[in-house]
């Protein structure tokens, strides 16, 4: 570690993300308490997406720093930048349902605005974070916004008790992430994971008495913190329940946001054990276990749900099942290459390729969650199936939409090609690249069954009548009439085509998506020095 | 002109087109107008674009691997270059064959909907048009990714064909149709990519290896080499195997097609048996032979019997139906087991006969299928006790159905005889059960049972008899007899008052329904009576597609430790095989 000088190395684009939406929150609540309730209502969502927007612009701007940062706290290469971009994405699409839901639930806006923002700091921060007392308090402004935001309509029984389950459990979650990075410090005598790769790097083969161990535990535990927050099976109970109670567009936001947040966590964080030898064969096992319980129970389960937001958690628990495949092919990687079957020359290309994948499929799984709950916050219903009922024949534009979502989330190349299609493909096409044909076919054959409620939702909307003449009349469509919002709203219009078009043409040009992702800086290979014992 | 692309996406733009333009109620002509532009585009393409003669050859590259290709009208672009996909589109005779099969069909879906489809008709004839253009790209793609793109894309239509106009239980059948499909073609998504990876050849035990989704390439590199990286795969065959199989479907994993056919309205019924069946038939053709040939030869026995079991199985289950769909629908099941016996025979005959009995399934069930359509429109029942003495009241009717009826049976003279009985010639040569018995350890050598071809096709010859016996129950029951009340004990008269006031019976068709069947019925006519031009249509596919397995039969038989008296013709075989 340098410890000669103590002048803060402050790359000011590194941070300008930070600033803005720091800057961002602050402003919402100085507005807030400045402003009454309808000036608020109105002049606060602006705010929040000029700093969402800001933050946007710096990350995509092209001198963004890579390598490390802020005294080695943060990182950024590639895949993380690209995961802060998915994050800004989504949060852009909260705040843009944000008004909507304001007025439809008599939210209170200073509050909704400022925590969406102040989440979105959390998630960036904890996708940048390459330490672990920054990504602690990364994960808990990021968590700590989101439990508000869950249970921030009072009024609703269901999101009260979503918040206080997210809370509870979340917290817990927390307590595993913080006390591994206690034991991390414990082994390597660092928190930063650039030095624990170092550690691992040349001292992992003769480590001191019961270091590895510790070790073990502490990628153990924090790494059932972040399966938390990804909502993996065995650890996903929160998911249905909060994603039920949340209002839609904060279900969005956990959906995506702080899952794309904690992947590429996770990916710093097993990048620093990657140089480990005795790492990988285990790790790359439990990884490969978590992900067919997630892609298998997921998908399972979410074939009873009779809530559209339920069976969308259970499917998502899924989806990230899917996510884990390419995160052991990649945790494999050097027990590939020590065993010969890769040479030195390809697997810098290799890991690209694994990252590529991973950034289509992550930004994939963000634009068409956003179409689904987008559509699903546009009929209103918070979730409920007797909404979907001939949906076809009320709103035919939502309908075909939400089909759309559907099929490209179930991946099967029914439409010409969509970018949740081309994601999977993706996805599967390296793990048999790797010979890791079994879990392909494993994650296959669940997205079978994954077919099956997507499908069956379909034949909801599509193929049966609608309840009554008049339909339902659903939560909040008095108070949404009053003010003049009885249609919906051109915004919330503009951004599902907008994702309705992405996936498409993303899905048919994935090239203009990796492209980018493979051009823009490169990742940090996921081994590096395989070192003699 | 890049004429295969229009056949495939010509029709649906212009139905695309005429959606937005047309009011709901003439969208059926812009339907129809499509189709016929995709069957003039065909035929043009057939007629004067195409060479017949099988001996078309080209070096064509594809990423920068060439390739020796005898596919026609080629079209090839680049497309994903990320993962090395390209658009390519290529006929060559067995896919033309298909192809025109499918845009004449795909006119009678659109006719036989007419009348029949009264609600939502945009959506419809949309869905139809998709269907057709999945059909259409599942027979011209070369690339495999492309393949398996246009596969996925016939399903979706046609499950909305059912679960939307479908009967009563549409939501049950539409789900498992899509369902098993899916559970077949995913598991072909991962073979293709294992392909990808995985194609080559083995020299000196390092594996060469040119990756990529191009078939061409593919067959290429495969044949090239006698230590081909697929010849010792098993699992890729099986699970491309798997996904044809489904589809056609051989009998284990038929059980969805009942249900679909019954539920589905007339059009889906016409192109699901007309077209959508010989995909499979067409898949196992054209990618599990030449490419996986020795895993072909190993599993051949095996399918054979498969392929009897669902001659006969098919036959008998069709002999107890009571609704006429599915009667027909099982007869499906034995007719197209009989595609897969000839295929697997692994001789010219059988190859031959498989494709021949392709397209006469297609003439002839996709007829019956418009037949029991129209009858439906009339009686809006398919229980066939409540008909009987239609001969009386729809004499025109009775003719035209009589002839598709016979058609299926095999009657010599119509095209159903010449498919079934070269099918079971070839079948009594089936070489692989030859070679299998000439095995010394394997169950027929052990049962000195080297002659047991003849049992195969001695057992699939009771299918043709049972066809016999399904059939003509069902047209004995509903055209002679007294004619039955078939709607007396119902209480849906509301829904056809206009045209019949006693029971049993229904007016005779009109010029565009008996115009229909007329058309399939001089194509079944004339196939049966000049099935010349037919033959020699097949015959360069029949050689494409056994050239690969004659090598490896070859091999295995000069690997034989016994060779036995029975050597010599299996040799012949297989030599005819590979000329």
């Amino acid at each position: 570690m340098e410890t000669a000088a103590y002048v803060p190395a402050i790359n000011l684009h590194g941070i300008l993300p930070f600033i803005s939406l720091l800057a961002g929150g602050m402003l919402c609540l100085a507005a807030d308490a400045m402003s009454g309730k309808e000036g608020s209502r109105r002049i606060l969502p602006v705010i929040s997406f000029v700093a969402l927007a800001a933050a946007l612009v710096s990350f995509l701007l092209p001198g963004y720093p890579t390598g490390s940062f802020l005294e080695n706290t943060f990182y950024s290469d590639s895949f993380s930048r690209l995961g802060c971009i998915v994050i800004l994405v989504s949060a852009i699409a909260t705040t843009l349902m944000g008004p909507r839901q304001v007025i439809r639930r008599n939210l209170p806006s200073g509050e909704y605005y400022t925590l969406i923002v102040f989440a979105a700091l959390g998630m960036v921060l904890l996708a940048l974070a390459n330490e672990m007392l920054s990504a602690f308090v990364a994960l808990e402004i990021m968590s700590l916004s989101l439990y508000v935001l869950t249970g921030i309509d009072r009024r609703s029984g269901k999101s009260a008790e979503a918040s206080f389950k997210y809370f509870i459990l979340g917290a817990f979650a927390s307590a595993f992430f913080v006390f591994g990075s206690g034991f991390l410090f414990g082994s390597t005598r660092t928190t930063f994971l650039a030095d624990a790769h170092n550690y691992f790097a040349t001292r992992g083969g003769n480590m001191p008495e019961g270091a590895e161990m510790w070790a073990f535990i502490a990628f153990g535990l924090v790494f059932v913190g972040l399966c938390f927050k990804l909502s993996l099976a065995p650890f996903h109970m929160w998911a249905p329940d909060v994603y039920e109670g949340a209002n839609t567009p904060t279900t969005l936001y956990i959906a995506t946001g702080s899952k794309v947040a904690a992947f590429a966590f996770l990916i710093h964080f097993a990048h620093a054990f990657s140089s480990w030898q005795i790492f990988t064969a285990p790790v790359t096992f439990i990884v490969g276990l978590i992900a067919v319980a997630s892609m298998t129970w997921g998908n399972i389960a979410a074939i009873v749900q009779s809530n559209l937001k339920r069976m969308l958690a259970y499917s998502s628990v899924a989806q990230t099942g899917y996510m884990m495949i390419a995160v052991m092919v990649l945790v494999a990687l050097p027990s590939l290459q020590a065993a010969g079957n890769l040479n030195a020359t390809t697997i810098a290309n290799d890991t690209t390729l694994i990252y590529n994948a991973i950034s289509l499929y992550l930004a994939g799984y963000t634009i068409i969650s956003i179409l689904a709950f987008g559509i699903a916050f546009h009929i209103g219903g918070e979730g409920s199936m007797a909404a979907y009922r001939g949906l076809f024949h009320r709103k035919p534009f939502a309908a075909v939409g939400m089909a759309i979502a559907m099929f490209s989330l179930s991946g099967l190349g029914f439409l010409p090609p969509t970018i949740g299609f081309i994601g999977k493909f993706y996805l599967f096409k390296e793990a048999v690249r790797f010979n890791m044909t079994g879990i392909a076919v494993i994650g296959i054959l669940t997205s079978v069954i994954a077919a099956f409620y997507y499908l069956s939702l379909i034949v909801t909307m599509f193929m049966k009548a609608p309840d009554e003449e008049n339909g339902i009349e659903l939560a909040g469509r008095r108070e949404e009439r009053i003010a003049g919002l009885g249609g919906g709203d051109a915004i919330v219009r503009v951004m599902l085509a907008t994702a309705t078009a992405l996936i498409f043409v993303l899905g048919l040009y994935p090239g203009l998506f990796t492209g980018l992702a493979a051009k823009a800086v490169t990742t940090k290979p996921m081994t590096t020095a395989m070192v003699k014992k | 002109m890049p004429l295969l692309s229009l056949i495939i996406f010509a029709p649906i733009a212009i139905t695309l087109v005429g959606a937005i333009f047309s009011p709901p109620k003439q969208m059926r002509l812009v339907a129809l107008v499509s189709m016929l532009v995709g069957l003039a585009l065909t035929l043009f393409a057939a007629c004067t674009q195409f060479d017949w003669s099988g001996n078309h050859t080209a070096i064509v590259q594809v990423y920068g691997d060439s390739a020796q290709s005898s596919f026609q009208l080629r079209e090839s672009i680049q497309w994903l270059s990320d993962f090395k996909i390209s658009y390519i589109v290529g006929a060559d005779n067995l896919s033309m064959l298909m192809v025109i099969l499918t845009a004449v069909l795909g006119v009678f879906g659109v006719l036989c909907s007419w009348k029949a489809i009264d609600r939502r008709e945009k959506e419809f004839y949309i869905y139809l048009l998709l269907l057709q253009t999945g059909i259409m790209g599942t027979f011209l793609a070369l690339d495999m990714f492309l393949f398996y793109m246009f596969w996925e894309l016939m399903l979706i239509p046609l499950y909305f064909m059912i679960g939307i106009w479908g009967s009563a239980n549409r939501l049950y059948a539409t789900m498992k149709f899509v369902l098993y499909t899916l559970v077949g073609s995913v598991l072909m998504l991962i073979a293709i990519i294992w392909m990808y990876f995985n194609n080559g050849a083995t020299v000196d035990g390092v594996d060469t290896l040119t990756r990529t989704y191009s078939y061409e390439v593919m067959l290429a590199t495969q044949q090239g080499s006698a230590a081909a990286t697929f010849h010792h795969a098993l699992w890729p065959f099986l699970a491309l195997f798997l996904a044809f199989a489904i589809k056609v479907p051989l009998f284990p994993l038929h059980t969805w097609l009942p249900d679909a056919h019954t539920e589905a309205p007339t059009a889906g019924s016409v192109i699901l048996a007309g077209v959508l069946l010989k995909t499979g038939g067409y898949g196992i053709i054209r990618f599990c032979l030449p490419l996986f040939p020795e895993a072909a030869v190993s599993f051949a026995p095996a399918i054979t019997w498969l392929a009897v079991i669902a001659i006969i199985y098919g036959a008998w289950t069709a002999i107890v139906q009571t609704d006429i769909k599915r009667l027909v629908a099982y007869s499906s099941v034995s007719h197209m087991g009989f595609v897969i016996l000839g295929i697997f025979s692994m001789n010219p005959q059988g190859m031959a006969g498989a494709v021949l009995q392709m397209i006469n399934h297609g003439i002839s069930t996709s007829g019956l299928f418009l037949a029991i359509g129209m009858l439906y429109e009339r009686a809006h029942t398919r229980e066939m006790s409540k008909f009987g003495g239609l001969a009386h009241t729809m004499p025109v009717y009775a003719a035209l159905m009589l002839v598709m009826v016979l058609s299926s049976v095999g009657l010599p003279g119509l095209n159903g005889f010449l498919g079934e009985f070269t099918v079971l010639l070839g079948s009594m040569h089936n070489v692989p059960m030859l070679l299998d018995a000439q095995n010394p350890v394997s169950f027929a050598a052990y049962m000195n049972m080297t002659h047991y071809t003849w049992l195969v096709a001695g057992l699939a010859t009771t299918g043709v008899i049972f066809g016999a016996v399904y059939l003509l129950i069902l047209y004995q029951k509903t055209f002679f007899g007294k004619p039955a009340g078939a709607h007396d004990d119902h209480s849906h008269d509301a829904h056809h008052g206009d045209s019949h006031g006693h029971g049993g019976s229904y007016p005779d068709l009109s010029i565009r329904e008996w115009g229909q069947l007329a058309v399939l019925g001089v194509a079944a006519l004339f196939i049966g009576l000049y099935p010349k031009p037919v033959w020699k249509a097949i015959a360069p596919a029949t050689r494409d597609a056994l050239a690969p397995v004659a090598t490896t039969l070859d091999k295995r038989i000069a690997e034989l430790p016994n060779p036995g008296v029975k050597l010599a013709s299996i040799q012949s075989e297989t030599r005819l095989a590979a000329k």
